[in-house]
């Protein structure tokens, strides 16, 4: 009996289950708007030479746990969320405790990290585990390709669990 | 007499004196140089790109954070052969580092 019906079921069953993976809603960062009693707000990076900043969260649940084993678990979101700084009337930004002063909220983006994510990425691309997305402030998505727009550089600090900051400042 | 006393008056308000300094950072070809940096609160962390590349500049500190961006793009901070300077207030270690490599870091360390 030939074994090529059994290779094309297989082949089938394969590229369904790939495409439902990568369709799959579930394995989306959820948007953190509109959830901010979740997060704590751990640090604030100053863009002071234009006037914006970045204040960066990661959800309680998994803070806690990461400040006692040192390391984000399973279920962590990181966000940053973009803002304007707000100006001092005389050509430069209003300072509070030597911070740029949040005004107009732009942008949100988040990794998420779940048991079994991004193994829909081609191996030299995909980042751990982590998935990626970005919102406006109001919450509505903004159509990007993480392999492209995210995953290119936090695959450079793949040493730092794909993070720039978060797990570099819970080691500080 | 009076002479002398007034130039050891000088010499003691001098530190007290001494104005901000700009301290240079480079980004060379996969290194920061130098690696290491020492600065006093209040001198600008200046970072010259020395390479053909555009990377995104980043300093990261247990009180203070801050990036090179200068204008409305994102992907990152500095033209070929740009110069951009930040003045650090905040006393302490940072970590500096660029997004488009993982292994080029420096530590600048800003003294009180």
């Amino acid at each position: 009996m030939s074994r090529l019906p059994f290779a094309m079921l297989g082949l089938v069953s394969f590229c369904v289950t790939a495409f439902a993976l990568a369709a799959d809603p579930a394995r989306q960062p959820v948007s953190p708007v509109g959830h901010w009693s979740e997060y704590e707000m751990i640090l604030q990076t100053d863009q002071p030479l234009r006037g914006t900043l970045r204040q960066v969260y990661v959800d309680k649940t998994s803070w806690q746990r990461a400040r006692l084993t040192n390391q984000l678990p399973y279920g962590s979101k990181l966000v940053a969320r973009d803002f304007e700084a707000v100006p001092d009337g005389k050509g430069g930004w209003k300072l509070e405790n030597d911070h740029l002063v949040p005004g107009k909220p732009t942008t949100v983006l988040i990794q998420q990290k779940e048991k079994g994510w991004g193994a829909t990425h081609a191996e030299d691309i995909r980042t751990g585990e982590w998935e990626f997305a970005i919102f406006t402030a109001a919450g509505a998505q903004i159509p990007v390709d993480p392999e492209k727009d995210c995953m290119p550089c936090h695959k450079e600090v793949a040493a730092t669990d794909y993070n720039f900051q978060v797990s570099r400042f819970l080691r500080q | 007499m009076p002479l002398r006393a007034a130039l050891f008056c000088l010499m003691l308000a001098l530190p007290t004196v001494a104005k901000a300094m700009d301290k240079l950072l480079a980004v060379e070809e996969g290194k920061f140089a130098p690696e290491t940096l020492q600065m006093n609160v209040g001198d600008r962390l200046v970072v010259i790109n020395n390479t053909q590349k555009k990377p995104f500049v980043w300093g990261l500190g247990h009180n203070y954070s801050f990036d090179f961006r200068s204008t409305s793009e994102d992907r990152w901070t500095h033209e070929p052969g740009q110069s951009l300077g930040i003045v650090l207030d905040q006393p302490g270690e940072y970590f500096i580092g660029n997004s488009y490599d993982g292994k080029m870091h420096a530590t600048v360390t800003v003294e009180p």
